[in-house]
């Protein structure tokens, strides 16, 4: 046997069913802590199944909507929702539970329900769900759910890592403008990129395996192209943040993204260019049929604004002038590029009319007009070849190109291929130059040899080979340009500099991107060899992330990204409904091509580019494209770098009201608050079996919970702050300005502070976060307000839910009035959100009528508002149990074990036999209780005992056996008697009012044996037993408001009241003139005020909302407009 | 385009939260309704049911929750028991009772709620525009005195000796409510009128005139009292008479011309009525009564009316009634509102004027008052004759040839103010009784009886319901098997001291009018 548990006073509930939540809120108004969790994220969903509607026809989430509100708003109660139980494990503390508490990427505290993230969101899918998500306003907590999954393949596969998803969303949205903020968050160079990329996002595409990829690139393009404004003012470059001088070498793709990046963070940047212009690779090796320059001019504009300095024409010698370049710069960056053309190395390539691609291209895009021949070959098949091939054509020569695959494996884009032969380039495919021939040390022609595919390599490529014993022939060629790559240019570095360099000629460098030679760095082609515009400019923004790292500690914004769970996988691809075909580009025609360097491609039209874009599967669901988070900007609610949360939460008992929540933990001390599978969808069942469940909670912790004897006091606070000054402060909020706002609105507010009576006015854009509540609370403080008009959501000020209160109307309620001094009774709220903002849009200047109208009446009731009430009642701490069946025998003795004294009692013809022996129970042998009367803390129970007729004082009581016992009970002995009703309410049922199972519509009068349960008397026993033991208040109480008051002089005691109060609230008792009086019991009034309408003398009224205030309600909605003309 | 306003009561429970999911989701709620929000269906009284119409709205709906989910198990059948009795009533008015309606939606209803809005709007707007014009102020036209000070000049309150005979016959102050008619006058001519006891204290006056009658300076308190009223009203310094202003807000709306009152539908067949005569008869608000308190007290005051007209078709007069007949004033006058008393006796004088009448019968004795005394004051000139039906039943018994079945119980009568002491006729009751019970008569006090305890609705209290109680027991003691009225206020009033909780029976007895027992006991000779 182990040694007993040393119990945490703490509760674990496991599963937000009716069952939990009826023993989480039992056990919290005792005070006991207590965590809630669930798997489910919103209990109001959760709650509205149908298997939990009641018989009565109400749904669970609306029929205990207070209880549910309460469950928030207690701060005994932790809510954790939602997650999944990974283990539990019984602790010498009671239980030991690991929690996974998935994202939802939108803080509940902050979140106000306003929708305005999932207005802008631009995602969506085929069944026109979004990422976000908001259940409804009713949702409990009260937020919306972001729905993300694991990154897009084309994200991952982008070296820059841009988010095109995200980009491709706004631009189908039409968001131009900030899908080209998204793109060049991570890549400076949209307009270029969206032209020459080699685009590995399209490779991954997931869209291919429906049909073909979706055209990432060229959406990139028009995108890029769409938000250029020729006439847009580029802002000054900012002064540099950071002292640190940070010089680039090369202006090549590497160089300009590693510039960018360290410019934007702040730190001042010089980027040296040998050649007149900057540019590298993109101006002196792509020719503008490709890349129009002023497309390349645009972008570097924009760069030189962002703060990178170009300095051209400057040439620097590598290694020669690094040790000057130092005493200027605190780090160097080479970012050379690969100009050197590889050789193929074969006898004659020295011959004059050989040359190499990349050096020949350069001289054109300088305008060198270098000297052509008339027939030309191209040895290469890759895209550059391709490109040198349709340039040499545009110059108006004769281009052969010389592959060594055949024709259809040709390694070139197939786009590039189509385009050449389209321009009337030949190809000679699967051949291969063995010999330059020539006369004169000039090139004639060359000789060739056919090759054939070789054995796949690993990659499955079929590199060609050489066919043995293959015949040689020759072409003639009057020039022959070798376009098989390049190699490195430092091959010639001596040794004896610090830089260091590999066999190939690249610069040699380090994890960090550093050479060999201090503070100098290299990043790009130079190092890496001839790869691609995208992979350059990755290379070159990684080098820049070493050197702000090691200059200044700071973390590179790049790769830093919102979180995407890492498990969640893409919505399946059989959501797709159908194929889409990939828009097709427009081009020039191969003619006008001819003798001109023009661009060819053409771009997209609007219409295409929506077609495209809504080809997108939109594989991670949120797009990160973070609009949401400009939508949310003011409350800040969503957080889209929040990770898993791993909980680790000990607590001295559980209870499992879930069982599917927790299978695996077995023990006597786990709480089962579940029936048998048999017993679903009873759900009165449920609610029993939670209040069972609280009652052995209780027992478990008795040791640590402090027992109540006797009686005491309980008072609600009286109210300071409604003094006869009036000093009215006006708030309203926007709700952040989700329905609209109409500027009247605020002149409206603006024009109030010169009213006498006003002294204060101020729209708020969102009331219920925290900064509105305190600006309320600052106000209302600073200003000695005596009257507060709150403009909000918020219908009632009161501590009163009905079945319409939200997370955000009770929490902006709890924050002004909790523990603040600030009363209840000084605020008069009106719903500006529902009578009036939900008008904006639809009619503006009814809108402002509107408000106008709420919020002068508001205003005029503000100095009219009544303080409530605050009454002080004696509570009784014992509890009568009356009856002996096994139910009321299980009330008593659980009731005793938690410390509460308890009488018991027999019944009239059934006197009590014998009783639990237990020092907190005092049994009366042989007794009979002939009467009940009274209420809640202070029932009077009229016994015979020992053959005297004897009264004694409780604070509650439970009747057993069964429930005709309820006759026992009588409010006024000379009434002829009411009954008491304990049925559960049923569809069309009268006079039935909502109670939970084991309550009475007499707070107070539990039974033990209610009629109807299918569940175990012991479980009633245990429920009645924590009905009766939370019944009595522990301190101090809000005013619940809406209870009805009697004026005594007017009453004339002729008992319509006493008629229509299901609660038997209201009693006669004598006045002076020799009559009776009815009055009120503020604890068995529910405030329904049936009573009031059938008085006939006004003498019932309920002090908030009375008859005055409804007449001047019926006067100012019906009136105004009369008085306004 | 036409403005319609409908008032929508909101019950928070089921059809808050139903109405709140359509305002989030910006539904197309009409924007002809004006959302209330009430705890309850059941809270809504009567009046508070009748009260927008007053005010010119179109329609009123009063929504809650079904039966079987009514949060405090009662409110439906208090709701549906409040609405079916003034849909009674406002069909009654002349507005049609289809511009009332209670409905019942759970929590989940959204939908099923904006389509009962769409279809009520729509009903309403085929219906048209509420007749009812919320009233405007008529200030300047009313000549009647308006400062304390020139309310007591005018009725020479000053002379008041403070002897205290006043004090010791009011019948409030018997019951033992700390009031004094002596002590009222002295604290007005103090400069306390605005004070909320003197305030109180003028309401709660049942404007009797006893002690006008013991006063040896002759100092008409009552008109006193009207007066004082009116300046209260004007200040808007007065709450609701009882029964929530139901009344009031009634005599209020039918200060609308357009609206047509049809009082008289439920007169049988066999009561014979032309459109020719000239005599009319003027039945007054007793038709609306048995509607308004037949729940509760089981009032029968729409037999005075048939009775009466059974009564002159007996002496072979069919006389008109006016199809569209509204009420005389009586209360709005006594209860200080002098402006829409004036609307409504203009209307009454252009009716009778244009039926080309030269006699009004009415069995109502504040109708009597009011249309042969009141209206003068105010300037409207009565083009007819007025007739309390007592004294035309006088004088064609007194020609002989009728007979009377004698009653076999002693009866008690109950004076009313109006009649017996404002028009000092106390005999002429008391003789016609004698036709039919003068073997029998319990009377026990030989000149006045004391007050039915309330006037124009206004200072109910538990001590004119002790009063009433004290007036009851007085009944009992004479041994009488009835109570004979003339007014049908004194009958429920009384009725109503006899509804008492801890009572029972106790208080029980039978009560008719007067014009109900002589036409169940009449016979030609």
């Amino acid at each position: 046997m182990k040694s007993p548990k040393n119990r945490l006073h703490s509760v674990m509930i496991m599963g937000a069913t009716p069952a939990g939540i009826s023993a989480a809120n039992k056990l919290g108004e005792l005070g006991i802590p207590v965590t809630l969790v669930d798997k489910d994220t919103d209990l109001n969903e959760k709650l509205s199944d149908e298997s939990y509607r009641l018989e009565s026809g109400v749904t669970y989430n609306y029929a205990n909507r207070p209880g549910l509100i309460r469950i928030l708003r207690n701060s005994n109660i932790r809510c954790i929702l939602p997650v999944t139980v990974n283990k539990i494990r019984h602790s010498q503390q009671g239980f030991n539970v690991k929690l996974e508490r998935p994202q939802t990427y939108v803080d509940p505290e902050r979140c106000t329900l306003c929708g305005k993230c999932l207005e802008i969101c631009p995602v969506e899918n085929n069944d026109k769900s979004k990422p976000v998500h908001i259940n409804s306003r009713l949702s409990l907590p009260g937020r919306a759910m972001i729905d993300k999954r694991m990154e897009p393949m084309c994200q991952s596969n982008c070296p820059l890592g841009v988010n095109a998803q995200g980009y491709i969303a706004l631009a189908k949205a039409g968001k131009y403008k900030e899908a080209l903020e998204i793109i060049r968050n991570d890549n400076v160079l949209p307009a270029i990129c969206g032209r020459i990329c080699t685009h590995p996002c399209e490779e991954a595409c997931r869209r291919s395996e429906v049909d073909e990829a979706v055209a990432i690139r060229d959406i990139k393009r028009f995108v890029s192209d769409a938000s250029f404004d020729e006439n847009e003012k580029l802002p000054e470059p900012p002064e540099p943040f950071y002292d640190e001088k940070i010089a680039v070498i090369g202006s090549g793709p590497a160089g300009i993204a590693a510039a960018a990046d360290l410019a934007r963070q702040g730190f001042s940047v010089t980027v040296f260019e040998k050649e007149k212009e900057a540019g590298g690779l993109l101006r002196y090796g792509i020719g503008p049929h490709r890349l129009p320059r002023k497309v390349l001019d645009r972008e570097l504009n924009i760069l030189k604004s962002e703060g990178v300095k170009f300095v051209t024409g400057r040439q620097v010698h590598i290694p020669r002038d690094l040790d000057e370049l130092k005493k200027k710069y605190s780090a160097v960056l080479l970012a050379t590029g690969s100009w050197t053309d590889r050789r193929i190395g074969a006898p004659g390539e020295e011959l004059k009319g050989v040359s190499g691609c990349i050096s020949f291209l350069s001289k054109i895009y300088r305008n060198e007009n270098p000297e052509l021949g008339k027939r030309i070959a191209v040895v290469g098949d890759g895209n550059a070849a391709f490109d040198m091939a349709r340039v040499l054509k545009r110059k108006g020569a004769d281009v052969t190109i010389l592959s060594w695959f055949k024709e259809e494996s040709i390694p070139a884009d197939p786009h590039e291929v189509k385009g050449a032969l389209e321009e009337g380039i030949k190809i000679k495919d699967e051949c291969q130059v063995v010999e330059f021939l020539g006369a004169e040390g000039k090139l004639q022609g060359v000789r060739l040899k056919p090759t054939q595919p070789g054995p796949p390599d690993e990659k499955g490529i079929a590199w060609p080979k050489l066919i043995p014993g293959s015949e040689s022939f020759e072409e003639s060629f009057d020039q022959v340009f070798v376009a098989i790559g390049q190699m490195g240019a430092y091959q010639n570095t001596p040794a004896d500099t610090d830089l260091k360099v590999t066999g190939y000629g690249y610069i040699d460098i380090d994890a960090d991107n550093k050479t060999g030679m201090e503070s100098v760095y290299a990043a790009g082609d130079a190092v890496t060899g001839a790869s691609s515009v995208v992979r350059a400019m990755a290379n070159g923004r990684y080098a820049a992330a070493k050197i702000m790292k090691n200059l200044a500690d700071i973390t590179s914004p790049w790769k830093i990204k919102p979180e995407r769970p890492e498990d969640a996988d893409y919505r399946p691809l059989s959501d797709i409904l159908e194929k889409a075909p990939r828009q097709k580009m427009e081009e020039t025609s191969p003619a006008a091509r001819e003798g001109n360097f023009d661009e060819v491609a053409m771009g997209y039209s609007e219409e295409q580019l929506f077609n495209e874009a809504a080809r997108c599967l939109q594989c991670g669901h949120c797009s990160q494209c973070l609009e949401c988070i400009t939508a949310c900007a003011a409350n800040n609610a969503i957080v889209h770098d929040e990770t898993v949360k791993r909980l680790t939460e000990n607590s001295g008992v559980l209870i499992v009201a879930d069982p599917s929540m927790a299978r695996d933990i077995k023990g006597e001390d786990v709480i089962r608050a579940y029936g048998p599978s048999s017993a679903k969808g009873d759900v009165h069942a449920m609610i029993q079996r939670g209040f069972a469940a609280a009652a052995k909670a209780m027992m478990l912790l008795k040791e640590a919970s402090p027992s109540y004897k006797g009686h005491g006091t309980s008072y609600i606070p009286f109210d300071t702050g409604l003094t006869d000054e009036i000093r009215v402060g006006v708030f309203t909020c926007r709700c952040n300005d989700s329905f609209g706002w109409a500027d009247e609105m605020s002149y409206y507010l603006d024009g109030l502070v010169a009213r006498p009576e006003i002294a204060h006015a101020e729209a708020l854009n969102s009331a219920c976060v925290p900064e509105g509540i305190t600006r309320i609370l600052d106000v209302v403080r600073e200003k000695a307000l005596t009257r507060v008009v709150l403009a909000s959501c918020v219908c009632c000020p009161l501590d009163y839910v009905c079945s319409a209160c939200t997370d955000q109307r009770s929490r902006l309620k709890d924050g002004l009035f909790n523990g603040t001094g600030i009363s209840r009774s000084m605020v008069q709220t009106c719903n500006l959100r529902g009578e009036v903002l939900r008008l904006v849009e639809q009619d503006k200047n009814l809108a402002v009528e509107s408000f106008k109208g709420l919020i002068d009446r508001s205003i005029g009731r503000a100095s009219k508002l009544m303080p409530f009430p605050a009454p002080a009642r004696n509570f009784n701490f014992t509890t009568a149990v009356i009856g002996q069946t096994e139910a009321a025998v299980t009330s008593a003795a659980t009731l005793a074990r938690l410390g509460i004294e308890v009488y018991m009692f027999g019944t009239v013809k059934r006197p009590l036999k014998s009783c639990p022996k237990h020092p907190n129970i005092h049994g009366f042998i042989d007794s009979e209780v002939t009467a009940v009367s009274g209420t809640l803390g202070d029932f009077s129970v009229k016994v015979n005992y020992g053959g005297v007729d004897r009264t004694f004082t409780v604070g509650s009581v439970i009747l057993g056996e069964k429930s005709r016992n309820i006759a026992l009970y009588h409010t006024h002995g000379d009434l002829p008697a009411k009954t008491v009703q304990s049925k559960m309410q049923k569809e069309n049922a009268t006079d039935v009012p909502f109670l939970n199972p084991g309550s009475t519509s007499i707070s107070g009068l539990y039974l033990a044996d209610p009629p109807g349960m299918q569940i175990s008397k012991q479980t009633q026993g245990l429920a009645a037993a924590t009905l009766a033991a939370i019944a009595i208040p522990r301190g101090p109480r809000q005013y619940r408001g809406f209870l009805v008051t009697i004026n005594q002089n007017l009453c004339r005691s002729c008992g319509r009241c006493l008629q229509v109060c299901p609660y038997q609230a209201i009693s006669l008792t004598p006045n002076d003139v020799g009559a009776y009086v009815a009055s009120v019991d503020s604890m068995l009034c529910k405030g329904c005020g049936n009573c009031i309408s059938v008085c006939p003398c006004n003498a019932a009224d309920s002090p908030y909302r009375d008859q005055a205030y409804l007449e001047q309600t019926l006067e100012e909605l019906l009136l105004d407009y009369r008085l306004d003309n | 385009m036409e403005d319609y306003k409908i008032i929508l009561f909101c019950c928070n429970w089921g059809p808050h939260a139903a109405y709140l999911n359509l305002q989030d989701r910006r539904a197309d709620i009409p924007n002809e309704i004006k959302m209330v929000r009430i705890p309850c269906s059941g809270r809504m009284s009567k009046a508070l049911l009748f009260k927008p119409f007053e005010m010119g709205a179109d329609g009123v709906i009063l929504m809650g929750c079904g039966s079987g989910t009514c949060r405090y198990g009662s409110g439906t059948a208090t709701a549906m028991q409040n609405t079916t009795e003034t849909r009674e009533i406002i069909s009654l008015i002349g507005l049609g009772e289809e511009r009332l309606r209670l409905v019942t939606f759970l929590p989940d209803q959204p939908d099923e709620l904006l389509q009962f809005l769409k279809d009520f709007v729509a009903g309403i707007k085929e219906m048209g525009k509420s007749p009812i014009e919320a009233s405007e102020a008529l200030w300047e036209e009313d000549k009647a005195p308006e400062t304390p000070e020139e309310i007591i000049a005018a009725h020479d309150v000053y002379s008041c000796q403070d002897c205290g005979k006043c004090t010791s016959a009011c019948p409030l102050a018997l019951a033992g409510k700390p009031f004094s008619p002596r002590a009222i006058a002295g604290d007005i001519i103090a400069g306390r009128a605005d004070t909320k006891d003197v305030r109180d204290s003028v309401n709660a006056c049942l404007t009797c005139g006893v002690c006008y009658d013991r006063c040896p300076s002759a100092v008409n308190f009552p008109e006193f009292i009207k007066d004082m009223r009116g300046y209260y009203k004007r200040r808007n310094m007065v709450k609701e008479p009882s029964h929530g202003g139901f009344f009031q807000s009634m005599m209020r709306a039918m200060t609308s011309e357009k609206l047509k009152p049809q009082r008289w539908t439920y007169l049988p067949d066999r009561i014979r009525t032309s459109k020719d005569s000239k005599v009319l008869f003027f039945g007054g608000c007793a038709v609306y009564f048995d509607l308004f308190f037949g729940e509760f007290l089981k009032t029968k005051t729409r037999r005075i009316l048939r009775d009466s007209i059974r009564l002159l078709n007996f002496f072979d007069i069919e006389p008109m009634v006016l199809d569209d007949e509204k009420c005389c004033g009586h209360d709005l006058l006594w209860s200080g509102d002098r402006d829409n008393f004036i609307k409504l006796a203009r209307l009454n004088a252009k009716a009778f004027e244009e039926a080309g009448v030269e006699e009004v019968i009415t069995a109502c004795p504040e109708c009597f008052h009011t249309l042969k005394n009141e209206y003068e004051k105010f300037g409207i000139k009565m083009p007819v004759k007025i007739t309390h039906i007592h004294d035309f039943l006088d004088k064609e018994i007194s020609k002989g040839a009728v007979g009377f079945k004698q009653m076999d119980t002693k009866v008690t009568f109950q004076d009313s103010c109006r009649q017996s002491r404002f028009n000092g006729n106390g005999d002429l009751p008391r003789k016609l009784i004698n036709n039919f019970a003068s073997e029998n008569s319990g009377e026990m006090l030989p000149s006045l009886s004391n007050c039915c305890g309330n006037s124009a609705w206004t200072g109910c209290d538990g001590f004119s319901k002790a009063m009433q109680v004290q007036r009851l027991k007085q009944v009992k003691e004479t041994g009488s098997g009835a109570l004979i009225t003339a007014c049908p206020k004194c009958q429920i009033h009384l009725r109503c001291a006899m509804e008492d909780a801890l009572r029972g029976d106790e208080l029980k007895i039978d009560m008719m009018d007067l014009t109900t027992a002589i036409a169940d006991t009449i016979f030609w000779e």
